[in-house]
């Protein structure tokens, strides 16, 4: 495995592990917002925040997606709070910035392409955050629930727990718009 | 990858070799002119071109692009005098020969290094003239034809004010490892006048 803490100072290192996961980020990206602009800033965000925290990273913490999609949702949680709060974005790249017509093209792509992730995204919000957040990375994202658990920092046994308590809770709630929630993984506690 | 994926891994790059501490000051100076030519620089420039060679001053942000044009030339943008092994090794990928040694300020290479690379027979040179934009990247572009035996050197020297200033030459042959040196009094890293600041200063 790459030793995530020379990404900090190494370039090529960094660079190694960017074009391993920029395709990943930029999905998980997609299947949470639908302004190709606003994406491009937070597949930005994403990576300077992997920058910026590769040095703290532990094995424990899981495999390198699991803890690279857990630094992706709190920068798109972060980009939630800022808009709720009507606050100024201060990024330190300006992803837009670096985006051309054939770009443009390639985001709405993408983003076409995750729109029933996206719907799901957003029933999520009826669910309180710690279910959700466990179910957003296992159901959007495809990581186990364990992973999602290291990712949320937070135990197994209790990632599991909220999981189940989640997959219930939809289930009441969003069947009838078949959104794929008996095709979540069955889990135990 | 995308043009935007590339992008912003040049900007990612630039954010890598900063220490935490430094990176909001540094991405200020990203943002701002800060390249300086100095007189004796200047006057580097002019003593080198006819034998294939051109100075010019940068700053420290660290980010590169080679890009292999249609047309089989190469261009080459230089943000900053850092991560001199990856421009290196993205060079020699695009099959351009090329030695880059960047040296901290005071340092130079003990001369004479290697073997200057001549004109072609109409006077021609084997890279276009180096340009520098208005936000502070150095531009040159390579020809297609570059001679197996020719070798790029991109290389750095100490200007007034302890700033460091890039070199690009041409080497004929292969070029042997830069013995590093303290700068010497007399002599730029590439055998002309020093850049002492004893000339008129100006941005270049």
């Amino acid at each position: 495995m790459q030793e995530l803490a020379e990404i900090t100072s190494d370039p090529d290192a960094f660079e190694r592990f960017y074009r391993q996961h920029v395709e990943a980020v930029q999905r998980f990206v997609a299947r949470r917002v639908d302004d190709p602009y606003l994406a491009a800033d937070l597949t930005a965000d994403v990576f300077v925040a992997v920058i910026e925290s590769a040095s703290s990273y532990r094995r424990s913490r899981g495999e390198p997606v699991a803890w690279l999609f857990g630094i992706a949702r709190n920068v798109v949680a972060g980009e939630r709070r800022r808009k709720a709060k009507d606050l100024r974005r201060a990024a330190q790249i300006r992803g837009r910035e670096l985006v051309d017509e054939d770009d443009l093209a390639a985001l709405h792509k993408r983003i076409d392409g995750e729109s029933a992730a996206r719907e799901l995204y957003q029933e999520l919000t009826r669910l309180p955050a710690g279910e959700r957040a466990v179910l957003e990375l296992v159901a959007l994202d495809g990581l186990s629930p364990g992973e999602a658990g290291r990712a949320l920092g937070i135990g197994a046994v209790a990632a599991r727990v909220r999981l189940h308590r989640a997959r219930r809770r939809l289930r009441s709630q969003l069947d009838p718009l078949d959104l794929g929630t008996n095709d979540l993984p069955e889990v135990t506690t | 990858m995308s043009n935007f994926e590339e992008r912003l891994l040049r900007e990612l790059r630039s954010q890598v070799v900063v220490p935490p501490t430094d990176r909001g000051q540094r991405r200020l100076l990203w943002r701002s002119p800060r390249l300086v030519l100095a007189g004796g620089l200047a006057a580097v420039l002019a003593a080198a071109a006819s034998a294939g060679v051109f100075f010019l001053s940068a700053g420290t942000q660290a980010a590169y692009a080679v890009t292999k044009n249609a047309d089989g030339t190469v261009t080459v943008e230089i943000d900053s005098l850092s991560d001199a092994a990856g421009l290196q090794a993205k060079l020699q990928a695009t099959g351009v020969n090329a030695v880059v040694q960047y040296l901290p300020a005071g340092k130079a290479c003990k001369q004479p290094w290697f073997t200057p690379a001549g004109v072609g027979a109409a006077g021609e040179t084997h890279g276009s003239e180096v340009q520098r934009t208005s936000d502070g990247t150095t531009r040159f572009t390579i020809s297609g034809n570059l001679p197996s035996s020719t070798t790029l050197v991109v290389t750095t020297q100490t200007g007034p004010g302890n700033e460091r200033a890039l070199g690009i030459a041409w080497a004929h042959g292969d070029v042997p490892p830069c013995e590093v040196v303290d700068a010497p009094a007399g002599s730029g890293p590439l055998g002309g006048p020093p850049a002492d600041g004893s000339a008129q200063s100006g941005q270049g």
